[in-house]
């Protein structure tokens, strides 16, 4: 039977979530992506296939359109962001908003090995805005 | 490795799209500790007509 003192060192000891921690571990993914360019029905996005073997989680996602002009600046900027599979037409998530929004998903969306999927944020003002969508997540 | 494939790999914390232009898009690509910012202009991403139509690899 070992006997004494162990001798270790340690700077301390934590408890993360598991986004936290992927990103500790370098799988973090974030993406964007900006139109300064969008009228009225226009889009920007953000594509990405998720590689063979790995599985990509959302974690959370923005958006934000804003006015090019400054005498646009005091009118509404409606726009609706999606996460939608441009291959299925499937829409994987959809939240509308005036100028931007946000979402932040407890429950990742999982997106399997081989999914097209696009960040995409479309714009409905009468005037040109530049968009701007993002998400964030992790893959393994 | 090139930009292209470093996408194609998922090799990357950070991905940013701009200047999307019809079917042409400016893709720039970063791995967190790597030291290097990938960017590259792509024609028809993800399609079989797919082609890289510059690219550049940036020491940061």
């Amino acid at each position: 039977m070992a006997r004494g003192y162990p001798d270790f060192s340690f700077t301390g000891a934590g408890v993360y979530l598991m986004p936290e921690w992927k990103a500790k571990e370098g799988y973090d993914k974030d993406f964007e992506a900006e139109d300064a360019t969008l009228s009225f029905g226009q889009e920007v996005y953000d594509t990405y296939t998720v590689p063979v073997g790995k599985t990509l989680y959302i974690t959370q996602i923005g958006f934000a359109l804003i006015p090019n002009v400054v005498a646009n600046s005091e009118k509404e900027h409606w726009c609706l962001a999606q996460i939608y599979n441009p291959n299925t037409a499937e829409r994987i998530w959809i939240q509308g908003g005036n100028g931007g929004g946000w979402a932040s998903f407890t429950k990742p969306i999982v997106i399997k090995a081989g999914t097209t999927i696009w960040f995409v944020l479309i714009a409905y003002p009468d005037h040109t805005c530049t968009g701007f969508i993002y998400a964030g997540g992790y893959e393994i | 490795m090139r930009g292209i494939e470093k996408l194609k790999a998922g090799d990357f914390n950070h991905m940013s799209q701009v200047d999307r232009v019809g079917d042409e898009v400016t893709v720039t690509l970063s791995k967190r500790g790597e030291g290097k910012v990938y960017r590259f202009r792509v024609k028809d991403l993800y399609q079989p007509t797919e082609q890289v139509l510059e690219e550049e690899v940036i020491e940061v």
